[in-house]
């Protein structure tokens, strides 16, 4: 079986400012199919520019990545990859409901079809009752889960998710991490997603993959093996803390360590 | 708290509230100009009594009305042939990378040619008929129009690009569904722009040569010295291109609600 996403011996360099900034350094990543990975890292670590690689939205400077085995461009082309960007990103002339049919609409899927697609997906992320708002209309929080029902809405088999609850207050963010799982454990997708949150990363994951900046590399993974479905008691586990314990020891390190190296 | 008092209001009452100042104004200029003609003894070549205006208007609405047609038709015809060649030119530059860079700067004079200094050349092409009015509008119309809009078909996110990339979106489908939505603001605010300048571009035309219009109509109450028709004139032409900017505002209210413009003028 073709692992979901493979990147081997990544490398970005940007051109900036007259120089050259190594984003990414040999970078290696394997997810397996209908797994949830979580990457996690300090600020300008290169978390973006890794999900930028494999939606083809950059063209890496060195190594490769594939995705079900085909080329990324490929990938897109299929649709077999869902965004969720770090900023909503919602079209502010579209109300909700028009916003979370984009894709479908893109895809030529007819509008007969796509509606009940896009309502059955808003219904998912709670906002019935506010399908014909316009995202200004709407909370920051609100946007976000238009933002994630649009990129559900094409059922991808991989969703690269860039902090999407990086905004949301503290319960919010659980509900949605709730839901996330909900989501996850009924459908075959796999999900690649970002986080500064590492109880966030713990709860949801199969694996932790902690990274450190300047050159963007992978410092420590870590196995999440609690069992599904997830529940909040399984924050008080032995597992959970020992975890925890040492991703935040990956973590700090790794940033003390940069900042040293500097 | 303000957000409260406002809707607590009803709805006569809060239009009243947003018109009072206005017509307080109004009032003051009609009682002091009334004053200065009547009064003070302002020369009437200076600026009539306005309700000598008013008279004229009256008494000749014919020749107000006539010529008032004429010149709304030369501006509005102008107007829209101005856009339509605009919005075209657009979508070819904008498609062909090279052509724009190339013609860029020449659009930027073209923006910058001062209306009295075209027309003469113009009304030789053309006659000095409506059609020379219409060229002359055309062109004011033509330049801040392409401009604009190329501006914003360009004004589309970042964001917003990476978004279309990563759903496959062909370039028709960029063009359709994001590029031209986002360059629309940038279309209306250039058309607010050309509907004043198409009104002044037909009455400058027709005062350096006509035989209708509401600049011809001016120009011949200027030669006998007749100000209040001058003035009647004037206020007709004011009517026209207020006319020309209330369509442009409520199109852009029903066409494009979601934008902060338009919410902030509400
Ligand atoms: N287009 C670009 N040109 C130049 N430098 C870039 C570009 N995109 C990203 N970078 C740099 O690459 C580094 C990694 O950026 P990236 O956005 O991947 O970080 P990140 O880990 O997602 O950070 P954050 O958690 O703040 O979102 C940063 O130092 C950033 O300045
Ligand atoms: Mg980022």
């Amino acid at each position: 079986m073709t692992a979901a996403v493979v990147a081997r011996d990544l490398s970005v360099t940007f051109e900036s400012g007259g120089g050259q900034f190594q984003a990414l350094d040999a970078f290696n990543l394997t997810v397996e199919k209908n797994e949830f990975v979580s990457l996690i890292g300090p600020s300008g670590c290169g978390k973006t520019t890794v999900l930028r690689c494999i939606a083809d939205l950059i063209t890496p400077t060195g190594g490769s990545v594939t995705v079900n085995g085909i080329p990324p461009r490929d990938a897109i082309k299929k649709r077999d990859i869902g965004y969720v960007f770090q900023s909503a990103t919602l079209l502010e002339w579209r109300n909700v409901i028009k916003n979370v049919m984009l894709p479908l609409e893109l895809a030529g899927v007819p509008r007969s079809e796509a509606t009940p697609r896009a309502e059955a997906m808003i219904e998912r992320v709670g906002l019935t009752d506010f399908v014909k708002n316009y995202p200004r209309q709407l909370s920051g929080g609100m946007q976000q889960r238009v933002a994630i029902a649009r990129s559900l809405v094409m059922n991808p088999d991989i969703i690269l998710m860039d902090e999407p609850f990086a905004a949301l207050d503290e319960i919010t963010r659980d509900d949605m991490n709730r839901w996330l799982l909900e989501v996850f454990d009924q459908s075959s997708t796999t999900i690649l997603f970002v986080t500064h949150n590492i109880r966030e990363a713990i709860m949801l994951s199969d694996r932790v993959v902690v990274m450190a900046a300047r050159p963007g590399r992978i410092v420590k993974e870590f196995k999440v093996t609690m069992p599904r479905p997830r529940t909040a008691e399984q924050t008080f586990s032995d597992e959970f803390s020992r975890i925890r314990q040492a991703a935040e020891e990956a973590l700090y390190g790794a940033a003390t360590r940069t900042k040293v190296g500097e | 708290m303000t957000m409260a008092s406002k809707s607590q209001r009803s709805k006569p009452a809060a239009i009243w509230h947003g018109v009072w100042p206005a017509l307080i104004v109004a009032v003051v200029v009609f009682v002091v100009w009334y004053s200065a003609s009547h009064f003070w003894g302002m020369p009437k070549y200076i600026l009539p009594a306005p309700d000598l205006i008013l008279k004229e208007a009256f008494e000749n609405p014919n020749s107000l009305l006539r010529n008032g047609w004429v010149t709304l038709v030369e501006a509005t015809s102008g107007f829209a042939v101005g856009v339509l060649l605009a919005v075209f030119v657009a979508l070819v530059l904008d498609s062909w990378r090279f052509l724009e860079k190339g013609m860029s700067p020449y659009l930027v004079v073209g923006l910058n040619i001062p209306i009295v200094a075209i027309a003469p050349a113009v009304i030789i092409w053309f006659g000095f008929g409506m059609t020379s009015k219409i060229v002359v509008a055309a062109i004011l119309t033509f330049f801040p129009v392409v401009i604009y809009t190329l501006k914003g078909l360009k004004a589309a996110d970042r964001r917003e690009v990476d978004l279309f990339s990563v759903l496959s979106a062909s370039r028709i489908q960029g063009l359709l569904k994001l590029r031209m939505p986002s360059s629309l603001p940038f279309f209306f605010a250039a058309l607010r722009v050309a509907s004043a300048a198409s009104v002044l571009a037909a009455v400058v035309a027709e005062f350096i040569q006509a035989n209708a219009g509401i600049g011809y109509l001016i120009l011949t109450a200027a030669y006998t010295n007749n100000t209040p028709r001058i003035w009647a004139a004037v206020a007709v032409s004011a009517g026209i291109a207020l006319l020309f900017y209330w369509v442009v505002t409520v199109a852009e209210r029903k066409l494009i609600p979601w934008h902060a413009s338009v919410d902030a003028r509400n």
